[in-house]
């Protein structure tokens, strides 16, 4: 893995994906707002990829296909996102999604909620009466479905040109999903230490809905256009449209639900963009690794130690605290009685 | 409107022998009858069709035959199908009208997604609701007889509602009534079974059509539009399907399959919560303040200090 280190205004000029940290200097108090972007050449699961050749020269007809018009226009977007929107890193903080990936991310998720109350309206008769009044009754339902799952599919297109390359699935991540009962169990309180930027469980969802939403564009156009192909296409179409939105709504909610409630500090990440570094190594330990050149387990055992010399510290100021108010206390009672006497 | 039923005689007082009329059911379910071996093309009902439902005369398709327009259409939804048929040497021209086959298990009904859009009476008759229709075109895809039609305009689906309204007053549907050879029929479906049934005995046993039947599609749980046909077991002749069925995906994904869809999205926004509320969130480590103890619940420390 290669990391460069650069100035935040010459890196959004370059393809791939940044991370950056706002961390590098956490005892300098001058050095608060201030970013450092990691540009990351090649990504460590694409290497892994290369051992399989035939991917891998999928792999990079791919990426030259792609540094076409759609990329130029992916970049411009990516440039323009950053010159207009702003990434404030305060310190002990990481930059974990900059402007461009947080908007992209609202966009699809706006577009697919749209898409997914729409689409409940018309799978479900027992939803039917209780969504359509929200789209404006069951013909404008059915009007802007299409149109909301259009603009889901044309904003995920770009997150996904955005998070293919660190969304590319590696080993580690096969290895994370053998652990996925340990992590459902907060048995593991720390992440392993090869979990990177996304963990498998992440880039099984970004999976998901890429399939997902091939899926919904291919079936949807269909039924869309339904007077142009048979009866029985739509009939199969509708199935397929059903499914991948029931596998889609699954990884919704597992979704929203660690983005939320299952992991404090995760939201932050989507709103502000940034994650405290606490919560990067114990998270994704080798993405902490990677944008601070740190050792997370160390940086770990280093705020342990920290914690428990502060709870020490706070102790004894207690303690100390304490004494001088009984102290203080005893001597207050010694005037009262001198005053009853008197 | 009382029910003609409630008013029937049960008892009599002081009368000898059974009521008169005791018994007597009126039947509810209507039947239309095509005799297409007595149909001379003369296309009378279609005009009497777009008269009625008050249709404005649309362009015409002329394509080699006789036939109208290749397809019924939103507006015109009686259409007489011509077919040009070699048997045995011999031309054939068959001639059939064609319409809402008015399905006991109606595909269209079966597809629909909007409440109330598509109803069918106890009569038997299929009709669409345009005011509830949301324009999806499912019922398009639910018909094996390809009748329902998209008006682009409107974006809602229309098609042959038997005269519902003239049935409901009474009378016999439109085209029935301005047929000059007396190959349309109307009346019970019991009745009609039985004239077409009749019909098809003499031409097998009269007429040399030794294969003359009735098609009344049990696959689809039988039609409220019966056709007595010269050959019965080659319906594709006449543009019918020899088995029309419904697409699984509208009966049972849409009454099985979707309802566990939702039951399990339900079960999985139980199962977050629940997971939430017992194993608790993953917090940033160390954790802050630092867990002092395991089981701090001082009803629970009291509950396991007695024996």
């Amino acid at each position: 893995m290669q990391i460069q280190l650069k100035p935040s205004e010459g890196s959004s000029l370059e393809a791939g994906y940044r991370t950056a940290s706002g961390s590098e200097r956490n005892n300098d108090s001058t050095f608060e707002c201030l970013e450092i972007c990691f540009r990351i050449n090649i990504c460590t699961n694409v290497e892994s990829l290369s051992r399989s050749l035939p991917l891998a020269v999928l792999y990079r007809v791919e990426r030259i296909k792609m540094s076409t018009s759609v990329e130029r226009f992916d970049e411009q977007a990516r440039l323009k996102a950053d010159r207009v929107g702003r990434d404030v890193v305060h310190r002990g903080e990481l930059l974990r999604h900059p402007v461009f990936t947080r908007v992209l991310h609202w966009l699809v998720a706006i577009a697919f909620v749209l898409s997914l109350f729409s689409g409940f309206a018309l799978y479900s008769p027992w939803l039917f009466r209780f969504l359509t009044p929200v789209f404006g009754g069951g013909a404008m339902t059915r009007f802007l479905h299409p149109w909301f799952g259009l603009f889901f599919d044309i904003f995920f297109l770009f997150q996904f040109l955005n998070w293919l390359t660190p969304m590319w699935w590696a080993e580690t991540d096969t290895r994370w999903l053998k652990r996925i009962k340990q992590y459902t169990t907060n048995e593991d309180k720390i992440e392993p230490a090869d979990v990177g930027f996304f963990n498998g469980g992440q880039k099984l969802y970004f999976w998901t809905i890429v399939l997902s939403g091939v899926l919904f564009l291919l079936t949807g156009l269909l039924m869309w256009f339904d007077h142009l192909v048979g009866r029985w296409v739509i009939a199969v179409s509708y199935v397929i449209h059903d499914l991948a939105a029931l596998l889609m709504l699954a990884g919704f909610i597992v979704h929203i639900y660690e983005g939320t409630a299952a992991m404090p500090g995760t939201f932050h990440a989507m709103t502000n963009g940034t994650v405290t570094e606490k919560w990067a190594w114990t998270h994704h330990p080798a993405w902490y690794r990677a944008v601070t050149g740190r050792d997370p387990r160390e940086a770990y055992e280093r705020e342990r130690r920290r914690q428990a010399e502060r709870e020490r510290a706070i102790e004894n100021f207690e303690r100390e605290q304490d004494a001088r108010e009984g102290a203080r206390g005893s001597a207050t009672d010694d005037r009262a009685l001198q005053n009853r006497e008197r | 409107m009382s029910n003609p039923q409630t008013f029937q005689i049960q008892e009599i007082s002081a009368h000898p022998g059974p009521v008169p009329g005791q018994g007597t059911r009126r039947e509810e379910e209507v039947c239309k009858y095509i005799d297409v071996t007595t149909c001379i093309g003369c296309k009378a009902c279609e005009v009497a069709c777009v008269e009625w439902n008050d249709h404005p005369f649309r362009e015409t398709t002329f394509d080699d035959t006789y036939q109208t327009m290749p397809s019924t259409e939103w507006n015109y939804w009686n259409l007489i199908k011509f077919a040009e048929d070699e048997r045995d040497g011999n031309l054939m021209w068959l001639m059939r009208k064609d319409q809402c086959m008015h399905c006991e298990d109606p595909g269209c009904l079966r597809a629909c997604p909007a409440d109330g859009a598509i109803i069918k009476y106890e009569n038997g008759i299929v009709d669409f609701q345009q005011e509830n229709c949301i324009g999806c075109g499912y019922c398009i895809s639910g018909c094996p007889f390809d009748i329902p039609k998209f008006n682009e305009k409107t974006k809602k689906v229309y098609k042959c509602t038997l005269c519902s309204d003239r049935v409901g007053q009474g009378l016999e549907p439109a085209c029935i009534k301005a047929c000059p050879t007396g190959c349309l029929h109307f009346g019970t479906k019991s009745d009609m079974v039985q004239i077409a049934g009749s019909r098809a005995k003499q031409l097998r046993e009269v007429s040399g059509f030794a294969n003359a039947g009735v098609y009344d599609p049990s696959s689809i749980g039988g039609t409220h539009v019966i056709y007595t046909l010269h050959d019965i077991n080659t319906p594709e002749r006449y543009g019918l399907p020899r088995n029309p069925v419904i697409p699984p995906s509208y009966t049972y994904w849409k009454w099985l399959a979707k309802p566990t869809g939702l039951l399990m999205a339900g079960l999985g926004l139980l199962a977050v919560f629940f997971h939430r509320v017992s194993v608790g969130p993953k917090l940033p480590q160390p954790e802050d303040p630092p867990v002092v103890t395991e089981h701090a619940d001082p009803v629970e420390a009291k509950r396991r200090e007695q024996p």
